[in-house]
């Protein structure tokens, strides 16, 4: 009888030991997964419904008309500011081409920065495709150099995963974090492109240049996703440059005669308005864009751009 | 010496018993394990890596891009890439490639030796068969395409030139509009053209259009998603000059007659939906139904095997006679086949 | 039914499972390839990893927990696995009945006397369970300072028991206070002396003799590579492994030994029997005589397997439960009962305290003076190059069991067991070697993770191997980086075109790429030109082979090396050359020109930031022996130490 009691023991203590240590999923890989982040705020509180809308021909021009209409550079950048320009660089192709950023419109843009007090003004994106080339072809790079402005190339550290509040695509997905976590304005640089899935391809689709990963996926979902982008980046400033519109075979274009002359600016802090107002130029309105319905349906701006008041200039010289 | 079987006591048998119980619940256990497959058990579809996929198709090597266009030189290396990674160098323009059955795309960057400003990027699309690379090629068309010589399907704008070759559509697009980059890029087509050999496919299709007041330049071929509508896919169609106005005709090759009336009935309860009206028309065409939608008429009928129809037409009687003039040919190009 | 024959039906029950999952495991969905079949059973029914493991990284790694239910089973019946289920000692006991059953009684009665030899098996247990218990043991010493009220407590145990058995009168008080002060104190001083000692990690070396990792290892490298190569060919190709010799030898050995004495691996060796020997010291069936009229006749040792002296005091913890004895017995004396033998019976294993103390101190000092070879540390071997999935060293070295399914798994045969290329330690670990096998390392192959029974190579799934989704951001895993040697490759050092290396590269975009190269061409004499058109050149003398230069490869320019524009040779006779079309002399070079033969070559050199050590360069690389371009660990995920680059 003694020797069942010390059997039973024995058993029990066998199986609490065996419960107690079951590990069912074996080792983990050895870098563990890192805390969602989250995207800090950029807009500049109390400025959330200035737009200019200046007609023109030399992007210098019209980007100086349309920030002194608003109040002058310095409304939005203060003394000492870091700034982060997120331009459109998707492309190793020529700035004439105009499926970039104009690298015009960047050194200026540099310019008025440095001008306006800031410490530092980085320029970033992220091709999929050979970032270095996209900057150099493209004239970026170039020009953030000649104006004292940094590029900042990708790297696999830079991202982070990211969480959307309220989002379904963007969970827990890399996002170039590292730039944005170390500046105090961001300011989307986009031009104004027809696009072949969600139509055209503006500021909101132009945050689409911070996802990393494999995110071509969410182009199944086009219109979403943009919605969520415009959630996740709440921007200082917007500048939508219409001065050449691509208005067919884009994102890409690829000769000269997809282009119009437009001759138009378009600087606001509301995206969704921006976009808005954009449409028009590639003969579109803002109902043939289901995403600016969306992200206005989100709270993220307004798509009456009119209702903003927007200062129109007419600056030909 | 041993114990006779009667002497063997029933507890052991009972025991033995429940032993082989045992044993036969554990062959049953193991055998029902089987049906679950291990995660080794699975690999990507074809066996191949999608990046296997990729690197395993020869006729896209480098072989192809040897002769670099006469006096420039490299500025990138050539860059390959398949269906899945696409979208990296194109972005959302690969979805049109895609839906037109794309197979790999081959690009390189050329310079000019003494002007690193004056370059120009080759891309050479593999899009599987002729038909595919005409689809994509006319879906892209620039309204100030002048037309080349190189092939029988070739443009070129101020700064690139597009042509089709066989299964391949080639894009050489330079940094500039300049004449000086044409020379090297109209003799790298030419190279290409005569280097590469394909199977001769004429798109005797695009001969059905009825010639009179077509646009020649219009005839292109939308892979999928025609006129908005999910189910029309390999659509010839082109655009016609009656008067001011434009018009459009269309068809598409079904597998049986009975698909292509199918398909034209579905097509017209698809504008129906959409607020189109049905009209009754009376035409030496079986089956043709006329819808007007949208302040513009379009007729629906197939022939044998096609599928077609005309469309954006304001004027009925022209619509009527265009639809006719589409009948005929479809009705002689059954008839020979 | 006697309970003989279902003993015998159990054992060759649990053989024939053995063998079938050994069969089972090749990658494939056939009905006899692995599917879902447990092929892993057996293994994780041994307790013995179980045990192990759980010392060496205190956890109990899933399937394992079966070896729950043979523990269980064990405490209450006794040592039924060897008897009835252990595959491995199926084997023994049946070649040992080959070996006497013509013998005479005598003789068999004497083979199956008790041996104080069988007392070593439990000193390889303690010996093997010492090892994977070092890192547990090494906390522990250093418990004063880590967690020092646990050394309170621990303490006042101590002190209690001390104070109990003196009061029993079993010491006095003077030995107890001596005993007390020299444990707490040695503890201290301990804890004190290793602070600074970085924690070793334990040593899982039960593999090398625990049975049944034994008897697969032996099946899935030697014996079943054989019967590929037969009709029933259950691999594409013949299979090869790398040292198995010593394999052989130590598998061969141990069945032969039971020529001398029956069951001579268990009674003498096997960690597992001794194992479950401890394991059986309050089972509440025994064998024992049920009454003491005994004759003395010895028949019940007649068949005896476990060699446990049923004649006299028997040995519980030696008995198999074989049951032979049962009907041996003339006298119906023997059976399977609650209530202790009539003629007395030892439960405890024949292991003294003080053999206890050696064998554990041996494996303490073993391991230690193994770890002083730097193996896992700054000498790690670059030769070493693991499956994917596998942990890093430390922890790899404390869960593989060494059981070879990994290797048999492999589609195409590229593990293999390594010799000391990780240690002494490390022996019969997987390592891979690309020469071996049909292709190097798949790219999107999983299979060796999900099947390793301890998870020394982790499960893993697609995407995290080929850097998908999710692990986009860490990319794939890396297992090395292949590395050219100029010196063997042939456009490097031997003036041949070849680029089979880069063409099979399989990643996206390709880890190797190629720069082009033009060297001179050795020609004896000097080529002049006799005279010349827009497309041929005629030579002065006759000294080219016909047709050596139209390869494709080869091109000529005239001049000085560097300024001239090369041009494709198409075709040549001894004493003239044929230039492609593509680029035709402007101006033909004039008569008494020297005309230069350049081979065209495209060297090829890796991108260790693409590269992921997959072998297939290696095994396809044309230079067949010492192959010119070789994978080494360099770079390998698993270990950020051995990065290469700035940023991984």
């Amino acid at each position: 009888m003694n020797r069942s009691v010390k059997a039973a023991a024995c058993a029990a203590a066998a199986c609490a030991a065996g419960y107690l240590f079951h590990d069912s999923k074996g080792p983990a890989p050895s870098e563990e997964r890192l805390p969602d982040v989250h995207l800090p705020d950029f807009s500049i509180p109390g400025l959330n419904k200035k737009m200019a809308i200046v007609r023109g021909e030399h992007r210098s021009e019209m980007l100086n008309t349309a920030l002194k209409a608003l109040g002058g550079p310095e409304m939005f950048i203060k003394n000492g500011d870091r700034v982060l320009l997120k331009v459109n660089a998707a492309f190793a192709t020529p700035a004439i081409l105009s499926a970039t950023s104009h690298p015009q419109l960047v050194s200026e843009l540099t310019g008025l920065c440095y001008r306006a007090g800031a410490s530092a003004v980085w320029v970033t994106d992220n091709p999929i495709n050979d970032p270095a080339s996209c900057f150099e072809l493209s004239g970026i790079a170039q020009a953030a150099r000649s104006a004292g402005a940094k590029v900042l190339l990708p790297e696999a550290g830079f991202f982070k995963p990211a969480t959307v509040p309220g989002g379904n695509l963007i969970r827990s997905w890399p996002v170039l974090y590292e730039p944005l976590k170390s500046v105090d304005k961001v300011i989307g640089v986009a031009p104004v492109k027809d696009h072949h899935r969600s139509g055209a391809s503006m500021i909101m689709k132009n945050w689409y240049g911070l996802l990393g990963g494999r995110r071509n996926i969410f182009h199944q979902d086009i219109h979403n996703i943009i919605k969520e982008l415009a959630m996740m980046v709440k921007p200082s400033l917007v500048i939508l440059d219409g001065t050449t519109a691509m208005v067919t075979n884009g994102p890409t274009g690829g000769s000269l005669s997809d282009l119009k002359t437009t001759n138009t600016m378009i600087v606001a802090t509301d995206q969704v308005a921006a976009d808005a107002c954009g449409a028009g130029l590639i003969g579109k309105s803002a109902d043939d864009l289901p995403y600016i319905a969306k992200a206005e349906a989100m709270g993220v701006g307004t798509a009456d751009y009119q209702s903003l008041n927007p200062v129109f200039v007419n600056g030909w010289s | 010496m041993m114990r006779k079987h009667s002497t063997v006591k029933g507890p052991e048998t009972y025991l033995s018993l429940a032993i082989l119980a045992a044993l036969i619940a554990i062959a049953v256990g193991i055998f029902l394990a089987q049906r679950t497959y291990n995660p080794a058990v699975f690999r990507t579809e074809s066996g191949l890596s999608p990046l296997e996929q990729g690197a395993a198709s020869p006729g896209t090597s480098e072989k192809m891009l040897l002769p670099a266009p006469p006096g420039l030189e490299e500025l990138s290396r050539p860059e390959q890439f398949e269906a899945q990674t696409l979208s990296d160098k194109i972005d959302g323009k690969a979805e049109l490639y895609l839906s037109a059955g794309f197979v790999g795309l081959l690009t390189q960057r050329f310079k000019h030796p003494n002007r690193p400003d004056l370059w120009l990027e080759i891309f050479i699309y593999d899009m599987g068969a002729g038909q595919n690379s005409f689809a994509v090629y006319s879906a892209q068309r620039r309204d100030d395409a002048q037309p080349l010589d190189l092939t029988t399907n070739a443009y070129r704008t101020q700064n690139a030139i597009f042509f089709v070759h066989g299964k391949y559509y080639l894009e050489i697009i330079a940094s500039e509009a300049s004449e000086k980059m044409l020379q090297p890029m109209m003799q790298f087509a030419d190279a290409f053209i005569g280097s590469t050999p394909v199977e001769f496919e004429a798109i005797a299709e695009k001969d059905l259009f009825p010639r009179k007041d077509l646009i020649e330049s219009s005839i292109s071929l939308i892979p999928a998603d025609a006129f908005g509508f999910e189910r029309l896919n390999q659509v010839f169609s082109a655009t016609y000059q009656l008067g001011d106005a434009q018009a459009m005709a269309f068809f598409s090759h079904r597998k049986t007659p009975a698909q292509a009336q199918e398909l034209a009935a579905a097509y017209q309860v698809f504008l129906t939906s959409f607020g189109g009206r049905n009209i009754e028309i009376m035409l030496p065409i079986q089956g043709a139904k006329m819808v007007e939608i949208l302040d513009t008429y379009e007729i629906i009928f197939s022939c044998g095997s096609y599928f077609a129809g005309v469309r954006d037409l304001e004027d009925r009687q022209m619509a009527e006679d265009l639809a006719l003039a589409l009948y005929q040919k479809l009705k002689e190009a059954e008839g020979e086949s | 039914m006697k309970i003989i024959t279902t003993r015998r039906i159990c054992q060759v029950f649990f053989l024939i499972v053995f063998l079938w999952f050994c069969v089972a495991t090749t990658l494939g969905r056939q009905w006899w390839q692995l599917r879902g079949w447990p092929v892993n059973w057996i293994i994780q029914l041994d307790p013995l990893v179980g045990l192990a493991t759980l010392l060496s990284t205190q956890t109990l790694y899933a399937g394992l927990l079966w070896g729950l239910a043979t523990v269980v089973l064990t405490i209450l019946l006794g040592r039924f696995f060897c008897g009835w289920v252990c595959p491995f000692g199926s084997i023994h006991q049946f070649i040992g009945y080959l070996a006497k059953h013509n013998t005479k009684t005598a003789h068999k009665v004497r083979a199956n006397r008790y041996r104080s030899g069988q007392s070593i098996k439990y000193w390889i247990l303690v010996f093997l369970l010492s090892a994977a218990v070092l890192e547990i043991a090494f906390e522990l010493a250093l418990l004063p300072l880590t967690r020092s009220w646990l050394f309170g407590i621990s303490v006042l145990l101590i002190l209690g028991i001390m104070i109990v058995q003196t009061l029993r009168h079993s010491l006095s008080w003077k030995t107890a206070l001596s005993l007390f002060m020299a444990i707490t104190g040695i503890w201290l001083a301990l804890s004190l002396v290793l602070n600074e000692t970085p924690a070793p990690s334990a040593s899982l070396q039960i593999g090398l003799l625990d049975p049944i990792p034994l008897f697969h290892r032996s099946l899935n490298l030697i014996l079943l590579p054989l019967v590929d190569r037969t009709a029933l060919n259950l691999s594409l190709a013949p299979r090869y492994y790398e040292g198995t010799w010593l394999i052989g030898t130590i598998f061969i050995a141990a069945v032969l030994l039971n020529l001398a004495i029956p069951r001579f691996y268990c009674r003498f060796i096997c960690p597992l029997g001794a194992l479950f020997g401890v394991l059986s010291r309050y089972a509440l069936w025994r064998i024992g005589k049920s009454r003491e009229e005994c004759m003395d006749c010895h028949l019940c040792q007649k068949n005896c397997e476990g060699a446990c002296q049923p004649v006299s005091q028997i040995r519980i913890s030696e008995c198999v439960l074989c049951l032979n004895c049962l009907d041996d017995c003339h006298h119906g004396l023997m059976a399977y009962q609650t209530k202790p033998s009539a003629a007395g019976e030892i439960v405890a294993p024949d292991l003294t305290r003080r053999q206890f103390m050696a064998s554990a101190i041996a494996a303490t000092a073993a391991v230690s003076t193994l770890r002083v070879n730097g193996n896992i540390g700054p000498n790690w071997k670059s030769e070493l190059v693991r499956p994917p999935g596998s942990l890093p060293e430390r922890d790899f070295l404390a869960r593989c069991i060494k059981c070879g399914q990994c290797m048999r798994i492999c589609p195409t045969n590229v593990i293999h067991p390594a010799a000391l290329e990780a240690g002494l330690e490390g022996l019969w670990t997987p390592i891979l070697n690309f020469r071996i096998g049909t292709s190097g390392c798949q790219f999107n192959c999983i299979a060796c993770g999900n099947l390793c029974p301890t998870a020394a190579i982790r499960p893993i799934n697609l995407e995290e191997r080929l850097g998908k989704s999710g692990y986009a951001e860490k990319g794939p895993i890396r297992i090395g980086t292949a590395f050219i040697d100029r010196g063997r490759c042939l456009p490097w050092s031997m003036d041949r075109p070849c680029i089979v290396c880069q063409e099979n590269c399989p990643v996206s975009p390709k880890a190797i790429h190629t720069r082009e190269h033009f060297n001179a061409v050795f020609t004896p004499k000097p080529l002049i030109v006799e005279s010349a058109d827009s497309t041929a050149i005629q030579l002065k003398h006759q000294s080219l082979l016909p047709d050596r230069f139209a390869t494709g490869d080869y091109f000529c320019i005239i001049g000085e090396f560097g300024s001239g524009i090369h041009r494709r040779i198409v075709g040549n006779s001894a004493a003239s050359l044929e230039i492609s079309g593509e680029l035709p002399f402007d101006s033909p070079p004039a008569s008494g020109a020297t005309v230069d033969i350049m081979i065209r070559l495209q060297q090829p050199y890796v991108e260790p930031q693409h590269c992921i050590g997959c072998g297939v360069c290696e095994h396809e690389c044309p230079v067949g022996g010492k192959r010119a371009i070789r994978v080494t660990a360099e770079n390998e995920s698993r270990t950020p130490e051995h990065r290469l680059l700035p940023v991984s």
